[in-house]
């Protein structure tokens, strides 16, 4: 039996003036999928992940959330949603976790947690706190609620945006290098997180330089070199047994321990 | 009961109906409020001086309520024409050029003389030095056509300081402005001349006005006739004062 | 003021002063204090809210208003002080009798500008003329409110809208993503980020504005600068208290007030920073708290 589709991606293309950064990229998560995307800087996937949660609006193509697909008016580099609900429906199943953490500077981590379920969502405001206490307690800080986001370290503060993440109860999570602001030792702290959420059957896409992380928690591995997919398929086989010359090349230069395993 | 309740009605209405006059009948009078005598602030907060001695009773004469307004001399002219105020009665010279922006009613001070003042034994040279004057006075504009360097202040008793200090030889005003202030110097300053500059002194009004012009005309013709003028002018400035 | 004050010219030393320091003018003198104080507690906020209006305006999304609200905060920045005080209140003031007169007295055909004067019916005047003069002096007072609040009000609009840019892209952004409309990041990131960035420049706004307060009489409003002067400047017999020019003491006085109104603003503006701050939890740099090199 398949799961349903939550992402599908169908030619998804994307210009930046004359420079073309995604020719056509298809990519399908389904429920209970980790799908990486992997390759070098400026080979697309960050601006492909932000083009999925319509920060970034792509110029050709499909984007499908359940089924459901987006709207749009205009075509070309003039293309824009058409629908503005349905953006915010669909950011609001769509958590995204940003590299640099990104958390709201003037709100205590509780305030950060709750916000979006309270704004947004409209959630009971006491709900919301108590399921906030809970999933802080999950990644580890449970004691920083109180606390403002600049008192806390790098690895504290991405732990705090994957609880906010979580606390939307969304469909999909979407990781943008979560791990590639931190120092090493603390990178291991949010890893074991995205470790246990993937294991909870977690639908997630992620961007990452991690090699082992994405190994690790991947059910599908994507190879993006210079807006196309070069290489895709199972962890093993991506990691193990890569079939072109540019992913070898990659994986020989970012990380030589995985590629070896 | 009837016939009070009627008469109150019928009070009111004609006091309705008059209200459009009464409310004509207040006027504003602007003035400097530091020159004296002419006009000052005393001690009380209240305008006084000649000019408001004079403006009351030119007021009574011509059936005005008046109320009175200070306002700096740099902008009198201005805030008389937007309509802030209705007269100007601040010592201020009939000239042709100011004709030529308002209005002015017959003097009702005559021309008086301006005195230079400096300090006591000191030499000016009143053609060459530096003058003192209040800007936008008459004698900032003789000061300036007679070859001596201008130096112009905003306000009268800036003008006595200039000197004190040093910054000016000497300051040219109004000979009843400054005598006064040289008899009570101590000996400290003096009157080093002497001219004869501008007429006499009128109420400025706007040249739209021409009604107040006509009642303060009369007003003013009034009181030169029965003397009451020329005891007023005794009375601010002295027994030697010019008269009518 | 006191009994014993009836023949000043008889009064000698102390007896003589406290005399004189409880004369009329010397009363409008102290009450002229609170006016200053009065016109910045009305100023300030005005001036915020018009400021907000501008800048929030130079940012919409609407072309018109966007239009308006930069034009406001430019010309106003633009054009000298002086210049915007003397022409703002009377531009206002006639602007408002014409209005009343159009509205008041239609019946009236002749022009209101004649030659150079500006004559509107007596009922269009405002105030009227018959009324009492503190209406008069409230008016002229509520003018240079309105003055002071159009030009503070556009350097507050530039301070405003310069916060506004300030507050990092990355916030908004993620505000976004979590599906927030953008009038909900509006209120709920931008203006509570805002703050942080808009404060220094208002703190100092307020200090041009308390310095800018000696304006008011320009606006013809009888204000501290104008007493001392008038108090200090030197008296003849004329008066009930001759003395020579004492104007050094007046401003000496006006000097400690304005230097006791900047110290106590100073330590104001330092409390709200350090309550904002920690609010915002920026104990160091920002980006070096986050651990974050760019």
């Amino acid at each position: 039996m398949t799961s349903t589709s939550v992402i599908t991606l169908r030619q998804v293309r994307k210009n930046y003036g004359a420079l073309e950064v995604l020719k056509g990229i298809n990519l399908e998560a389904r429920e209970g999928e980790v799908i990486s995307l992997i390759g070098s800087s400026g080979s697309g996937k960050s601006t492909l992940l932000r083009c999925i949660n319509l920060l970034e609006t792509c110029h050709d193509g499909v984007i499908e959330f359940c089924g459901e697909p987006v709207r749009w008016q205009g075509s070309g580099v003039t293309r824009q949603p058409a629908d503005k609900a349905q953006v915010i429906r669909m950011r609001t199943q769509l958590s995204m976790v940003f590299q640099q953490f990104n958390l709201w500077a003037h709100m205590t981590i509780l305030g950060n947690v709750i916000e979006a379920p309270v704004t947004v969502l409209g959630r009971d405001r006491n709900a919301a706190v108590e399921e906030a206490l809970a999933l802080l307690d999950k990644v580890g800080i449970a004691d920083k609620a109180e606390a403002y986001p600049a008192q806390l370290s790098g690895g504290q503060q991405q732990r705090a945006a994957i609880a906010r993440a979580l606390a939307m109860k969304p469909k999909a999570l979407l990781f943008d290098e979560p791990t590639s602001a931190l120092d090493p030792e603390l990178e291991q702290e949010v890893v074991k997180v995205i470790q246990q959420l993937a294991a909870e059957g977690r639908t997630m896409v992620l961007v990452t330089h991690d090699m082992k992380l994405a190994h690790d928690v991947s059910s599908h591995v994507i190879f993006l070199n210079q807006g196309v997919v070069e290489e895709e398929g199972p962890p093993d086989a991506v990691f193990g047994s890569p079939k072109t010359d540019r992913l070898r090349q990659f994986l020989h230069a970012t990380s030589p321990a995985v590629a070896g395993a | 009961m009837k016939s009070l309740i009627k008469g109150t009605v019928a009070g009111m209405i004609v006091s309705v109906a008059l209200s459009g006059m009464a409310m004509a009948q207040t006027i504003r009078m602007g003035t400097e409020g530091a020159y004296p005598p002419y006009n000052f602030i005393n001690d009380a907060g209240q305008v006084d001086g000649f000019e408001r001695e004079v403006g009351d009773e030119l007021c009574k004469r011509a059936g005005l309520t008046c109320e009175w307004v200070t306002n700096e001399w740099d902008s009198i002219i201005p805030n008389l024409v937007s309509g802030n105020y209705d007269t100007i009665i601040a010592g201020m010279s009939i000239t042709a050029e100011r004709d030529k922006v308002i209005d002015f009613t017959q003097d009702y001070y005559p021309a008086s003389p301006s005195f230079f003042v400096a300090m006591s034994g000191q030499s000016v040279d009143l053609k060459g030095g530096v003058i003192a004057a209040q800007a936008a006075t008459i004698q900032a504009g003789f000061v300036a056509e007679s070859g001596a360097t201008l130096v112009e202040f905003a306000t009268p008793d800036e003008t006595i300081q200039a000197v004190r200090n040093g910054e000016a030889d000497a300051v040219l005003a109004d000979s009843d402005f400054l005598a006064p202030i040289v008899a009570e110097s101590n000996g400290e300053l003096e009157v080093v001349g002497q001219e004869r500059i501008g007429g006499g002194i009128g109420m400025g009004i706007r040249e739209s006005d021409g009604d107040l012009k006509a009642k303060m005309d009369k007003a003013i013709g009034s009181m030169k006739a029965d003397g009451t003028l020329n005891t007023m002018i005794k009375k601010w400035f002295g027994d030697d004062a010019a008269t009518f | 003021m006191f009994e014993f004050c009836v023949e000043p010219s008889q009064l000698q030393g102390l007896t003589w002063l406290s005399c004189y320091l409880t004369t009329g003018k010397h009363m409008a003198f102290y009450t002229s204090f609170g006016t200053v104080l009065l016109l910045l507690a009305l100023t300030a906020p005005t001036a915020l809210l018009f400021g907000f209006c501008g800048a929030v305006a130079s940012r919409s999304a609407i072309a018109p208003l966007r239009w308006i609200g930069r034009t406001y905060v430019a010309m106003v920045r633009g054009v000298p002080d002086i210049v915007f005080f003397l022409f703002v209140p009377i531009a206002l003031d006639q602007g408002f009798e014409y209005i009343r007169h159009m509205a008041l007295c239609p019946e009236v055909t002749e022009p209101i500008r004649r030659g150079n004067d500006f004559v509107v019916c007596t009922a269009a005047k405002l105030p009227l003329n018959a009324d009492p003069q503190w209406m008069h002096e409230t008016y002229g007072f509520l003018l240079a409110v309105l003055s002071f609040a159009i030009v503070f009000g556009a350097f507050a609009g530039n301070t405003l809208r310069g916060a506004f840019e300030a507050v990092p892209k990355a916030q908004i952004e993620t505000a976004q993503a979590y599906g927030m409309t953008s009038r909900q990041l509006f209120w709920r990131i931008l203006l509570p980020q805002m703050w942080i960035y808009a404060l220094p420049g208002l703190s100092n706004l307020w200090a041009i504005l308390t310095k800018a307060t000696p304006l008011l009489f320009l606006l013809g409003v009888e204000d501290i600068v104008y007493w001392a002067r008038e108090l200090g400047s030197m008296k003849t017999s004329a008066f009930s208290y001759p003395h020579p020019n004492w104007q050094l003491w007046y401003f000496l006085g006006l000097l400690v007030f304005y230097l006791l109104l900047t110290w106590v603003s100073d330590r104001a503006f330092a409390r709200l920073m350090a309550r904002f701050n920690l609010g915002q939890g920026r104990t160091g740099s920002d980006t070096a708290a986050a651990g974050v090199g760019r």
